[in-house]
């Protein structure tokens, strides 16, 4: 899992950059709030960010404020690392966006247990994502079978969105998770055998 | 220190390293702070210092940095200079005990 990691400290950072990696994360690193807003951005986007609360550029209560105005990255995980004297104003932190927050110095098995309580939460969601994007397909098929179809009266094969007549066995499989097996009521099996067929 | 580094002695030699490198830096924006007279300044610049000598001890210099950023929270900047030289002479003598550990270990 992608993580990004912004904070100003050189010391700090490589410590968390090390630790991180150690703990299978791959991380991204920047020591600016204005860089940290742009790498949270495009194809490589971090699922987690663990980001300073003081920065030059963007501040880390800001950058989770416009964070959670962009619905793109709102399921972000973002923890924000606070100094002791800031501790008051960890409910600022947290209404700005952010989901957890840690005071340094940290413990660093407690920051381990807190990413991963995050992991836990992005897995969670990506397989939400995931079942709803299943169910929209599942329902768009739906609501082909469920409008007007027009069906031709004599043959019985329906016209397509295509403009293509087609059985309507046919239509239905492609539109639903239905499968046909093809058999013969007792109807058509005496009408059938009174014709000599 | 090493227990607050998650108890690595190589990470911790790399520590000490980028932090010895970046201290005289830090410790110019401070100073630059202090001569400019910026209470938002100070505090911004002795706050980044406290953070950083902070990764190694909970005692002086990091006492002293905070002392500073309090100076710049608070508006008050009569001792400024007072607190600023105490925390160059805190600063010389734990870059010398690091450097101290540095060579000690490799």
């Amino acid at each position: 899992m992608r993580v990004l990691i912004a904070d100003d400290d050189v010391v700090l950072r490589h410590s968390l950059k090390v630790h991180l990696e150690r703990w299978s994360y791959r991380v991204d690193e920047c020591g600016d709030g204005r860089e940290a807003w742009k790498a949270m951005h495009g194809p490589k986007a971090p699922a987690m960010a663990v980001i300073d609360w003081n920065m030059p550029g963007m501040d880390g209560p800001t950058i989770c404020q416009e964070l959670r105005e962009v619905p793109a990255l709102a399921a972000m995980y973002v923890i924000l690392l606070t100094s002791n004297n800031e501790q008051k104003d960890v409910v600022a932190g947290l209404e700005s966006g952010a989901d957890d927050y840690i005071v340094k110095p940290f413990d660093w098995n407690e920051l381990r247990a807190r990413l991963r309580i995050g992991a836990r939460i992005v897995g969670l969601q990506q397989a939400l994502a995931a079942r709803v994007s299943e169910l929209q397909v599942a329902l768009a098929n739906v609501r082909t079978l469920s409008g007007l179809l027009p069906i031709c009266a004599y043959c019985k094969r329906v016209r397509d969105d295509k403009d293509y007549w087609q059985q309507i066995e046919q239509y239905v499989g492609d539109h639903s998770q239905a499968e046909f097996s093809h058999g013969i009521c007792p109807e058509c099996l005496d009408a059938q055998l009174a014709a000599g067929r | 220190m090493l227990d607050r580094l998650g108890g690595d002695e190589e990470l911790a030699r790399q520590l000490v390293e980028l932090f010895v490198a970046e201290c005289p830096r830090m410790m110019a924006a401070v100073r630059d702070s202090v001569a400019s007279g910026d209470v938002e300044q100070i505090r911004r610049a002795a706050h980044a210092f406290k953070g950083s000598v902070g990764n190694f001890t909970d005692g002086a210099p990091m006492t002293t940095a905070f002392e500073l950023e309090q100076i710049g929270r608070v508006g008050s900047i009569a001792d400024a200079h007072d607190v600023l030289r105490r925390l160059e002479q805190e600063v010389d003598g734990f870059v010398a005990a690091l450097r101290r550990y540095e060579e000690g270990k490799s």
